[in-house]
């Protein structure tokens, strides 16, 4: 993120961007089923919160 | 969802089902980044109608919440998917992949069959995280199974073409 925030060029942003992102994707693809799971009941109950609001 | 796992092997325990597999939005979690899903999608083994309803009539029996077609299992809403609708779902049970959840038994969809039963449902949004699969799958084997199951009505081949092409 510290990265992404002093890059000036666009073009460069985007491709730090990218790649950080692809990055994450990977480590969140690699969690144990357990913590996914942990991880989709949270969204699930922030949804549902919204909604009633 | 974990409960809804335990109460799902107490139910292959009583018999009441022959085996289950995850599928659907839980299922492509397990392959993928957490995406949010609402429900969870059971394909259950069962070859007749009557099977299917005495599942229903079970959860009746012991007072669980049904709301349309799901059970609610421990606040979980589940959707049963039995295999007579579909042999590409019967055989997609019969060699899904056995996997452990904190200590719980429980069985998914390898990525190839979760691809086709995906391919087959075709909706939007299960055509934005096929692409994300098939990453992982093992495309002989997945054509091997879409040329198997195809057939005029769904033509699970074509669907996969198209996918592809448009990621051309």
């Amino acid at each position: 993120m510290r990265k992404l925030l002093s890059i000036i060029d666009s073009e460069e942003f985007w491709k730090v961007f990218s790649e950080e992102r692809e990055a994450r994707r990977k480590q969140l693809r690699n969690l144990p089923f357990a913590k996914k799971i942990e991880i989709v009941e949270k969204m699930r109950a922030a949804q549902l919160k919204r909604e009633k609001s | 969802m974990i409960e809804a796992l335990r109460t799902l092997n107490q139910l292959k325990r009583e018999g009441v089902i022959k085996d289950y597999a995850i599928g659907g939005g839980y299922a492509v979690n397990y392959y993928l980044e957490p995406i949010l899903t609402y429900d969870l999608d059971i394909f259950v083994l069962m070859t007749t109608d009557e099977e299917y309803s005495a599942l229903y009539q079970h959860f009746k029996s012991r007072k669980y919440e049904i709301r349309d077609v799901y059970i609610l299992i421990e606040g979980m809403p589940v959707q049963f998917l039995p295999s007579f609708i579909s042999p590409l779902i019967d055989e997609a049970i019969r060699r899904a992949k056995r996997i452990r959840v904190k200590g719980t038994a429980s069985k998914v969809l390898t990525v190839e069959y979760l691809i086709a039963t995906l391919l087959m449902a075709f909706r939007p949004k299960d055509k934005m995280v096929i692409p994300c699969l098939l990453e992982q799958a093992d495309m002989g084997l997945l054509n091997e199974i879409l040329g198997r199951f195809s057939d005029e009505k769904t033509p699970l081949d074509n669907r996969l073409g198209r996918i592809l092409e448009s990621l051309q």
